[in-house]
């Protein structure tokens, strides 16, 4: 080989790096993207085959779980979930009734002077209504007036609708 | 089964009506009475077991009175300063609080007790306002700052109801044929 090829192998490389240069300058990349059509590109993809070539498996044994879970900071998690939306959630009459927890509940709590005092206390509550009635017609009281204590009153309309009374 | 359904299961934390309370104090009343006599029943024993004959407290008046104008006062405010409520009133679910609605103090059951009587003197005068006023204060409670509210809870005996109903539907369900 004689000694003048590689200055001319250089020259050739300067040549082509300068005419590169200069036609990817005058290239408008953007309008030949704009030309593209990204969906039929897409579109081509088997995306299906790809997927199919990935060991999954091999993935997955490579994933430290326990690292992961370690990363997560629980109880910021937990201080966004908002608990009592959850709960307002759960039908809790529905579920009494359709699950083994109201035998549970009945067995536990059900006897017959639970039953006698809810039936003594709702006939009291009964006819403290019927005198109150009565009073308020003859008073000619009407309009609203304070059902509780402040701090009580407030809280008795959450209470569900009540049981019945057996007779 | 009767559907109909009681009339306090929504009434936890309103003023108590004038016949639960009545029947409530009655309750009291029996019940005190009974305990006093358990317990000099009970120093009766113990007297005639060491000095060999029992007292007749028939023959000590003034010391039987005496004892439950004591005993009385002592009952009401005992239970009310604990509990803010007594057996007859735990019976009917009623209980005592402040005005606010809050947990009443030792003083405020004492002196609640100790005005009890002037409500009642005077053909029973001061227990008018249990009747009349639409907040059910008595002239002791209205001295106290107290009043008497509904405190049973509702809530459990629904729960009670709904697994009844849950047993009932379980037990009506035909077992299938083997």
């Amino acid at each position: 080989m004689s000694p003048s090829v590689p200055s001319v192998e250089k020259l050739a490389q300067k040549i082509a790096e300068q005419i590169v240069n200069r036609v990817v300058d005058a290239l408008d990349v953007n309008a030949i993207v704009a030309k593209i059509d990204v969906q039929d590109v897409v579109d081509r993809i088997d995306v299906n085959a790809i997927v199919e070539t990935v060991d999954v498996e091999a993935l997955m044994d490579r994933i430290d779980v326990d690292q992961v879970v370690a990363r997560i900071d629980v109880n910021a998690l937990m201080a966004r979930v908002d608990v009592n939306a959850l709960v307002n959630q759960i039908d809790v009459d529905s579920l009494i009734e359709q699950t083994e927890l109201g035998s549970i509940i009945a067995k536990s709590t059900t006897g017959a002077l639970t039953e006698g005092m809810d039936l003594i206390r709702s006939q009291g509550v009964g006819l403290d209504d019927f005198l109150n009635r009565l009073v308020n017609k003859v008073l000619r009281r009407k309009g609203d007036y304070p059902v509780g204590p402040p701090l009580l009153a407030g809280t008795a309309g959450a209470l569900p609708p009540g049981p019945p009374v057996h007779s | 089964m009767n559907n109909r359904r009681p009339q306090g299961i929504t009434r936890q934390g309103h003023y108590a009506g004038a016949i639960s309370r009545l029947v409530a104090i009655a309750c009291d009343v029996g019940i005190a009475w009974g305990a006093l006599l358990l317990i000099l029943g009970g120093i009766n024993v113990a007297i005639s077991l060491i000095v060999g004959h029992s007292l007749h407290w028939m023959h000590y008046r003034w010391v039987g009175i005496v004892v439950v104008v004591i005993w009385y006062p002592v009952y009401f405010a005992y239970q009310w300063a604990l509990s803010g409520k007594t057996l007859g009133m735990a019976l009917f679910g009623l209980q005592v609080v402040t005005v606010d609605g809050a947990a009443i103090s030792g003083r405020q059951a004492v002196i609640r007790t100790l005005t009890l009587p002037f409500s009642i003197a005077l053909f029973g005068l001061g227990l008018f306002g249990i009747v009349l006023r639409t907040d059910h204060r008595a002239w002791h409670d209205r001295t106290a700052k107290t009043c008497v509210v509904y405190d049973w809870d509702a809530r459990a005996a629904r729960m009670r109801w709904l697994a009844q109903r849950h047993d009932a539907a379980a037990a009506d369900v035909p077992a299938p044929h083997a």
